[in-house]
């Protein structure tokens, strides 16, 4: 009995070590320093800090992976994770958005936090003082309703054309190559 | 040091056997965890099961309604006006034969229906498909890749490119313009406090007057001001589907997108990579590769075919594809049919009396000094039969 439960254990060690084979990538390129969130928007260095404690393990390409990021299975489920969360909020890459969806997404991660849905509770649970405090949260909120309003700058995006703003049309950029 | 060594002491005395039972219990768990991971892997990433839950007004400021603008008056009005005319004037295309509207067709949501990509004034393909104008003025940028910063500036890029309207120049468009001695009288009302109106600068304004008030506020709106009655249960349920599977994530706004850039292929690649590098061929940089401006969905079900190449044929395909390749979910047929059934709800009516094409009129100009009956119907092109 005893023998047949050593042979388990050691398929086991042997099927898990096999499985290690299976190397993340977290596509942690490093990003020009000018596209982050705080090039961009200039947030206080409270806002700063709620970030980089809270959600830049998810949400940036500056996250520092622990040990166990690269141990399958754990390595599964923070790769998919995190390329997850990156889809969908990037605080390293900041350029692509424009006024009024870069409010939403702070609105958004404001109502994420306010309601505990960020970050989740098992990310909560392995980095004890990851969630944000409510000062905190309150502190993130009031900044990110102050950012401005795009809609409003939207509705005025018809303004006169400036002799900078017209960029080569691809098709011409491709002849000058 | 001490400590070290009553820690080594512990493992010399930690005897194995006895632990044989508990160390196989954790590599049991172990192997159980492994198990559900590789599990939960190889089945389909699948949606929150609350197929009923409510739609909290949290979710939904992600969204504004649109308003409907006050009519124009005064100079706007005047410039409303003349930027209308232009729209639909082919004599601002190299042959006579192309305005704006043959490309973005008013009475057609703003595209040119079923056209992958358009055809320009001698019949070349253009490069994209042709982005509807319908509530253009709320995006951020303009063209699929943001190369201008408002409609005036993206008036002019379809003018003097070669495929589309082909003007050699600005020279010759305010030639056109100068010889039009409607469009010059128009132009001196509408720019009174300047000593010469004629400028691309205010043949743009103009055009950009027109086209930032073709907006098209729709059942959505009336959702979103509290009417939980304009939208039907399918189209709720809907909503649900596109929220709780992350298209809001990029199509969130007052226009539903048009607010931001984003890579087509985020979990999978899109299937070509060489044709269209999007905005890696405005800006040259490697990180740009595959991003493009995140259409509106304002009217979405009515401007195919769909992407930036217009390779797409049904609304279904697309909503298919952007689970596939921007939120890694392999939406079911029952999931896509619901989010349609939601973008249908973005659809609002076309402003027919604003839209109505200036009446059809001859003018006397004066091209190259001498006088001469300018054509100023619509689309004469069309009569012969182009």
């Amino acid at each position: 009995m005893r023998k047949i439960g050593w042979i388990a254990s050691i398929l086991i060690v042997v099927f898990l070590l096999a499985l290690q084979v299976d190397k993340p990538n977290y596509e942690m390129t490093p990003v020009a320093p000018e596209q982050s969130v705080e090039a961009q928007l200039h947030p206080s260095s409270q806002v700063q800090h709620i970030l980089q404690q809270s959600c830049y393990s998810c949400h940036s390409s500056q996250a520092k992976i622990p040990w166990y990021g690269n141990v399958w299975p754990t390595s599964r489920l923070l790769q998919s994770d995190i390329r997850r969360g990156r889809a969908r909020l990037d605080f390293s890459n900041w350029t692509n958005l424009g006024p009024e969806m870069s409010r939403i997404r702070m609105l958004d991660a404001c109502r994420m936090m306010r309601e505990e849905k960020m970050p989740v509770w098992y990310y909560r649970a392995v980095h004890p003082g990851s969630a944000p405090k409510p000062d905190e949260t309150a502190a993130f909120c009031s900044w990110a309703e102050s950012l401005p309003n795009g809609r409003d700058e939207v509705q005025l995006s018809w303004a006169p054309l400036s002799s900078q703003s017209i960029a080569p049309l691809p098709s011409e950029s491709k002849q000058v190559e | 040091m001490s400590d070290l060594r009553t820690v080594f002491a512990e493992i010399r005395n930690w005897s194995w056997r006895g632990n044989a039972r508990l160390s196989c219990a954790t590599i049991a768990a172990l192997a159980a965890v492994s198990v559900l991971v590789l599990a939960s892997g190889c089945q389909r990433a699948s949606l929150d099961a609350r197929p009923k839950a409510d739609i909290s007004p949290g979710q939904l400021s992600m969204f504004s309604p649109l308003q409907a603008l006050p009519a124009a008056t005064g100079v706007e009005a005047l410039k409303v006006d003349l930027g209308r005319r232009l729209y639909y004037d082919t004599h601002l295309s190299a042959n006579n034969s192309t305005s704006c509207n043959s490309c973005h067709q008013l009475a057609k949501y703003g595209v040119d229906p079923g056209q992958a990509v358009s055809r320009g004034f001698d019949h070349k393909p253009g490069g994209r498909n042709s982005p509807t104008v319908y509530n253009s003025g709320l995006q951020f940028v303009q063209f699929w890749d943001g190369r201008a910063a408002s409609l005036a500036a993206q008036a002019s890029g379809p003018m003097m490119n070669p495929v589309e309207m082909g003007m050699p120049g600005t020279e010759a468009v305010l030639a056109y313009v100068h010889s039009n001695v409607n469009y010059v009288k128009q132009l001196k009302q509408a720019y009174p406090d300047q000593k010469n109106p004629v400028t691309m600068e205010n043949v743009t304004d103009a055009i950009a007057s027109f086209e930032g008030r073709l907006l098209t506020p729709a059942r959505w709106d009336e959702y979103l001001k509290g009417n939980q009655q304009a939208l039907s249960e399918d189209e709720k349920e809907g909503l649900r589907v596109y929220l709780r599977s992350g298209c809001a994530s990029c199509h969130a706004g007052a226009g539903l997108g048009g607010n931001s850039y984003a890579k087509l292929g985020v979990f999978e690649n899109w299937p070509d990579l060489k044709s269209d590098t999007g905005r890696m061929a405005l800006t040259h940089q490697e990180r740009d590769l595959m991003y493009f401006k995140v259409p509106l969905l304002r009217n979405v079900v009515q401007t195919g075919p769909w992407f930036h190449n217009g390779n797409v044929q049904t609304i279904d395909e697309a909503v298919r594809l952007m689970g596939k390749h921007q939120l890694g979910l392999d939406l079911t047929a029952s999931e896509v049919t619901s989010i349609v059934a939601f973008l249908n709800s973005l659809t609002g009516p076309i402003p027919q009396s604003f839209i109505e094409p200036p009446s059809q009129q001859k003018v006397t100009a004066r091209i190259d000094g001498l006088k001469r009956e300018i054509d100023l119907r619509v689309n004469p092109g069309a009569e012969r039969g182009e």
